[in-house]
């Protein structure tokens, strides 16, 4: 780490101001960012943290809304009763995060907007577009074997966020504060892949700092996680899915959405595989044809075609998981 | 002398020995043996250390004044540096010191042919502006062609890592035994396929590193290593000190594996560092430096040919191998035949790269070789319609792997299992299978050992060499405590400073081989002194009396306790020392160790994943001297071949050649949920060849690991994987092979 | 959360220093309000500035850069070597402390971010030569060999414990999945946190 100047900001508006220094970035956990810091590929001029912004660690349920600060640590989204009641999708996908440490320190919201963990992204040593260096992304021609099986043209990274992939199958806010006052960002435009802009993941304007993740709990509300790893300790997923939904009366789910996790640099929604569950009834023949459809559109490299049948396995996975009693 | 007849071997096949005594050396432990202490279940002494955190290591020493240092090294494989420019570095508050390889007393390598290489030093007040120095110096490198590759590098026209070696490889070495055309006539069945093994990082969670402290012309270097003798005498060599000047200290240290001998560059540099600024300076390599410079297990490509009649019975092997050591190293596949042959064929040869070296690595040679012989021999008996286990039993000479085999089927419930483990249903299916091997090391002279023992009854051994892990003071006070007639905690061990006596470096399982015997002898001669002592008091001869539960004895009856004749030690001295050495070899029962292993797996058909659920490990390691700690380093050996089986793997980038997982997140080790559950069986064998005897067994249990779950992934899902590591992407490939002939 | 692109983070530097934002150096100091600050942010460091740890009970003055990470602190300025530095990157647990009762990979937190928490190393665990229970498991179980990942082992342990005297084997396998051994010690490991949950009731 080269050294940089401190913030510890006591209030959301503190930290807003003290955001104002160009260089200046928040720091939650800091599991992500320090990360970054060591291998010296960010050089920020001031880190702002936002730990002892009071409240900032709060979950609570405020009307049918579930409210999660967004300096909650994993660890307590994933030992918090009420949503491992009513969002099992969450807790899963929390309970199995990172390691007891990293859950221990990192928080929801760094969770969600950290960064790709890509070796060449990491590196110092390797020139990288997301980045900003001038070249084409070296992944692709490389080493992506845990690499983006969608949209991965002009870059292989994979989102990283375990808890975003259950968020958005949930329908989840995150609320930010920023020099414009407060807003509202949906997860459906929260995330930004390479197509788009390749130098970052989400759609935050420089300044704004996320304060909490808002998920509605709408009456019927029914949810899985599924995830593979090649290592069980302690190992990024090759590939993760979550399933929302509104359970109807005869078994099926309307309001769904398939979402897949570690495919892709953006948590991704599998629009094909949301139309050929909704509204039927959950059996493993249905299980099987969503999890096909969930490969609509994939283009593998060259290493990481083994994704697929992971993806699919993970999908039909968290479908079953739903099938009615 | 005195004649002495040697029980040696175990229940299922004893033998028996005439050997001659030399006067007043001890008579050598054999099967019939009574102990106390030997082979009991006895908690390390140093345990307590380690759970408090009071345990120093070699990363732990700070002393007054100490400055942190850091190595810059070269991020290309082949370059060569034009000039470094440290000014900015130099002028920089905090740093004290900067050592390049520009420098003429720069003590490591100047050529750069592989990345990792270290180009400068920096040390500093801390660690963070040392690293802050790194970034201020200015290496221009003429970058030249790499390769880094295997099959690149034997192509026409790749560049060349070394002009001795055109073409990247050398001359090969063949062996040839007995008469191939007719073995092969004579087989019924033959298969031949080829495997391969991925190159392995040493990855000890110590890194390489020294703390070099000069006082005067006195150098006293704490170093993480697995021979602190070597050490000494590589840096007195190096930097022309006399051997007299210098003190190398290891009292614990964070892993070895093989690759922590000499003193390697970060040592040296350290020493230099430490002499130019007159300070104590601490060099340890960062996880990236270790990952590149701390050492790695070379890759393989074998093609084996074997056969066998139609009654099983193996006709002839052919082993073909070569592998990709790096810049230097050997890439030899060990593969033991440790079945009835009637002709064997082996050539190998290495493939060089411009890639960090490899070194010796917990059983070199052998995990790679193993790996291959025993997943062809598994393969064959299927071909033959043959259980796996039981041609395995039919060719196998070696009665202990014999029991071994028996023991494991009846644990593993072999009959019960193999082609028929249950499932945990769905797509998740299980198998077994099982590997055999052997280990060839029993250690041998050129170690000793002191014991001394104090009026006040304290005793204390010492060694000059260190602990790689394996619970060496442990087995040292139980080996003094048994000669003694005391308990192992009523004796301090002391190990790891070479003003103590010579020891052996950790490698080849030898420590104890070479150190227990040691130990035995100046317990020996220390007992013989008191006895001495007693004796000429009591006016009893010596040969009449013995030592035993704390006291004194003789004819049965007991004289005085350990501390009365420890008591009537001359106030003059106040102590015995005694000096004890490891003598030459015996009459080893075999010259070989033996092991069998059994594994378990669970495998996902859709994704490829495989789990090991349970090992058995049955291994030989002579006279069992710490049951638990030979239990540990079985199952520990288990633990280091699952990684290499499921999860570890070198990755560089096919165009750059730099290594793209130097980290612990994507260098892959096993956890605890990757752990399965392990049976380690500590099978005694009193093998005769030294006075204990004692057999390492640090590497024998990592060796078969590998194969014992390849062969059960085939049990399982009927395809067999035949190259490291199992990962979803080749299972998977193996099983759609499958399904689409 | 936020850092936006940077797409070279010495220019961008450099382009501070030549704008002359100052960066407060030394002691905590607060730099000039800006025209519209209702009141003055406290900036820190970047040189070192003084933190109170409280470590194993005892609270320490101390001066440290902000970048400097709690296990620096206590492996270099306390000499509390306990916690060992082997990924540096979060992914190996040898560096596990507790941080308020929590287990912290102490190599991926900033020193200063640990002010006015409760930190316990694994030399704050034994009373004098008393183990605790875990410790004393550790070493009658052989749950370690070079000991080089022990005192993180101990620590992850002792963390799941507090939360879970229960612990069943699948719970201490999940919470000690970040901690990762290369002897390969993890069978013993778990027998020893087993017989400690098991003496408190767990299966």
């Amino acid at each position: 780490m080269r050294a940089f100047e401190y913030v510890l900001a006591g209030t959301i508006p503190d930290a807003a101001r003290a955001l104002e220094l160009a260089g200046a970035v928040v720091k939650g956990g800091g599991i992500d960012l320090v990360d970054r810091l060591k291998s010296r590929t960010i050089v920020p001029s001031r880190l702002v943290g936002v730990d002892r912004v009071a409240g900032l660690a709060d979950i609570r349920v405020e009307g049918d809304a579930l409210m999660v600060g967004a300096a909650v640590r994993i660890a307590a989204l994933a030992e918090h009763a009420e949503v491992a009641r009513r969002l099992p999708a969450l807790a899963a996908a929390a309970r199995d995060a990172a390691t007891p440490q990293v859950r221990a320190m990192a928080t929801v919201a760094g969770n969600v907007l950290q960064r790709p963990r890509c070796w060449y992204f990491r590196s110092a040593l390797e020139a990288c577009p997301k980045r900003g260096d001038a070249v084409p992304c070296p992944a692709i021609p490389g080493r992506h074997e845990y690499g983006a099986i969608f949209a991965n043209t002009k870059c292989a990274a994979v989102h990283p966020s375990s808890l975003a992939v259950p968020l958005l199958a949930l329908g989840a806010q995150l609320r930010v504060t920023g020099p414009a006052g407060e807003r509202a960002i949906p997860f459906d435009a929260l995330f930004v892949g390479p197509d788009v802009d390749i130098l970052r993941e989400h759609s935050l304007a420089l300044g704004e700092v996320a304060t909490a993740i808002q998920v509605a709990l709408p009456a019927g509300v029914a949810s899985a996680y599924a995830e593979c790893r090649h290592r069980q300790s302690s190992d990024w997923p090759l590939a993760t899915c979550a399933v929302a939904g509104r359970r109807t009366a005869d078994g099926a789910l309307s309001d769904v959405r398939v979402v897949l996790g570690a495919v892709a640099g953006v948590p991704h929604r599998a629009l094909a595989a949301e139309r050929e569950l909704l509204g039927k009834r959950i059996d493993p023949a249905l299980a099987a044809r969503v999890a096909e459809a969930a490969l609509e559109g994939a283009t593998p490299l060259p290493l990481n075609r083994y994704k697929l049948a992971i993806v699919r396995a993970v999908v039909a996975e968290a479908v079953t998981a739903l099938a009615p009693l | 002398m005195a004649r002495h007849t040697l029980e040696l071997g175990f229940a299922g096949d004893k033998k028996a020995v005439d050997i001659e005594v030399a006067d007043g050396t001890p008579v050598p432990w054999g099967l019939d043996t009574p102990h106390t202490e030997v082979g009991e279940r006895i908690p390390r002494v140093e345990a307590r250390d380690k759970v408090t955190g009071r345990a120093k290591y070699t990363y732990d020493i700070n002393l007054p004044g100490l400055l942190h240092a850091r190595v810059l090294v070269s991020p290309h494989p082949c370059a060569r540096v034009e000039s470094i420019d440290a000014t900015a570095a130099l002028a920089m508050s905090g740093v004290r010191a900067v050592s390049l390889a520009t420098d003429p007393d720069w003590p490591v390598g100047r050529q750069i042919k592989h990345e990792g290489q270290e180009v400068a030093a920096v040390a500093a007040d801390s660690i963070d502006i040392a690293a802050d120095a790194l970034e201020r110096i200015v290496v221009r490198y003429a970058v030249e062609p790499h390769v880094t590759d295997e099959v690149a590098a034997l192509a026409p026209g790749a560049p060349q890592v070394h002009e001795r070696t055109p073409g990247n490889t050398d001359a090969g070495r063949g062996q040839q035994q007995g008469d191939r055309d007719a073995a092969f006539a004579a087989s019924s069945k033959k298969i031949e396929e080829t495997y391969r093994t991925q190159v392995q990082n040493h990855t000890a969670l110590e890194p390489h590193g020294s703390v070099a402290h000069w006082e005067g012309d006195r150098l006293t270097v704490w170093c993480s290593t697995q021979g602190t003798f070597s050490v000494l005498d590589n840096l007195a060599r190096h930097f022309k000190i006399p051997q007299d000047k210098i003190v190398v200290l290891c009292h614990h240290m964070g892993g070895g594996f093989g690759a922590k001998f000499g003193a390697a560059g970060c040592d040296r540099l350290a020493v230099l560092l430490a002499k130019r600024t007159g300070k104590p300076v601490k060099l340890m390599y960062h996880r990236r430096e270790e990952h590149l410079l701390g050492g790695n297990r070379p890759s393989s490509r074998q093609t084996l040919g074997v056969g066998a009649t139609a009654e099983g019975e193996i006709t002839y092997v052919d082993v073909d191998t070569s592998g990709a050591v790096g810049v230097a190293g050997s890439a030899r596949c060990a593969t033991p035949i440790i079945y009835r042959y009637r002709a064997a064929n082996k050539r190998e040869r290495n493939v060089y790269l411009h890639t960090p070296a490899s070194c010796a690595f917990r059983a070199p040679g052998h995990p790679q070789g193993v790996f291959a012989f025993e997943m062809a021999i598994d393969e064959l008996a299927l071909a033959l319609g043959l259980d796996p286990l039981a041609m395995r039993r039919k060719n196998d000479p070696n009665p202990v792997r014999a029991a071994q085999y028996a023991l494991g089927a009846e644990k593993f419930e072999w009959a019960t299992r193999y082609n028929k483990a249950p499932g945990a249903g769905g797509p998740l299916v299980r198998g077994i299978g099982v590997a055999a091997t052997q280990w060839g090391q029993l250690g041998g002279p050129g170690t000793e050992a002191m014991v001394r023992v104090h009026a006040d009854g304290k005793v204390e051994v010492f060694s000059g060499a260190q602990d790689i892990g394996t619970g060496t003071r442990t087995a040292m006070a139980i080996l003094t405590a048994e000669e003694l007639g005391l308990a192992a905690h009523a004796v301090a061990s002391h190990i790891g400073d070479t003003r103590w006596p010579v020891g052996t470096a950790s490698g080849g399982s030898r420590t104890l081989p070479s150190l227990g015997p040691a130990v035995r002898e100046a317990a020996h001669n220390a007992r013989a002194k008191l006895l001495a002592i007693v004796g000429s008091e009591l006016g009893a001869p010596v040969s009449e009396l013995s030592l035993a539960g704390g006291h004194v004895v003789r004819a049965g009856k007991r004289v005085c306790t350990w501390a009365e004749a420890c008591a009537r030690i001359p106030k003059a001295t106040g102590r015995i020392d005694a000096v004890g050495a490891r003598q030459a070899d015996i009459a080893p029962y075999q010259r070989t160790v033996a092991g069998v292993q059994f594994a378990e797996v669970e495998v996902d058909l859709r994704t490829g994943v495989v789990r090991c659920t349970r090992v058995l490990a049955i291994q030989d390691c002579g006279t069992v001297i710490n049951r638990l700690a030979a239990e540990s380093q079985i199952a520990g050996g288990v633990i280091g071949g699952l990684a290499y089986a499921l999860f570890e793997d070198r990755v560089l980038d096919p165009r750059s050649g730099r290594m793209l997982n130097a980290d612990l997140e994507w260098y892959k080790l096993p956890g605890m949920r990757d752990t399965p559950e392990i049976t380690a069986i500590a099978f005694d064998v009193s093998n005769g060849a030294n006075t204990c005897g004692i057999a390492g067994l640090g590497e024998p249990t990592t060796i078969p690991t590998a194969s014992a779950i390849g062969n059960a992934i085939a049990n399982a899902t009927g395809v067999r994987v035949r190259s490291l590591p199992f990962t979803p992407d080749k299972v998977q490939a193996a099983i759609d092979a499958r399904r689409s002939r | 959360m936020n850092d936006g692109p940077l797409r070279d983070g010495l220019s961008r530097r450099d382009f501070l220093k030549t704008v002359g934002v100052a960066a407060a150096v030394g002691a905590a100091v607060a730099p000039p309000p800006a025209a519209a600050d209702p009141a003055p942010i406290t900036v820190l460091g970047p040189g070192p500035v003084p933190v109170a740890l409280e470590v194993n009970g005892a609270v320490r003055n101390l001066h440290v850069e902000p970048r400097t990470t709690l296990l620096d602190v206590l492996r270099d300025t306390l000499d509390l070597t306990g916690a060992k530095k082997v990924c540096d990157h979060g992914a190996c647990g040898a560096c596990t402390v507790l941080v308020d009762g929590a287990p912290y990979v102490s190599c991926m937190a900033l020193a200063v971010d640990c002010a006015g928490k409760k930190i316990r190393t694994v030399e704050g665990l034994a009373t004098g030569d008393t183990l605790t229970p875990l410790q004393e498991a550790f070493v009658r179980c052989d749950a370690l060999q070079c000991g080089f990942c022990t005192p993180g082992m101990v620590m992850s342990g002792t963390a799941l414990l507090e939360r879970c005297p229960k612990a069943t084997a699948d719970e201490i396998r999940h919470g000690l999945s970040g901690n990762l051994c290369r002897c390969g010690t993890y069978a013993q490991i778990l027998a020893a946190v087993q017989s400690v949950a098991g003496a408190a009731g767990g299966r």
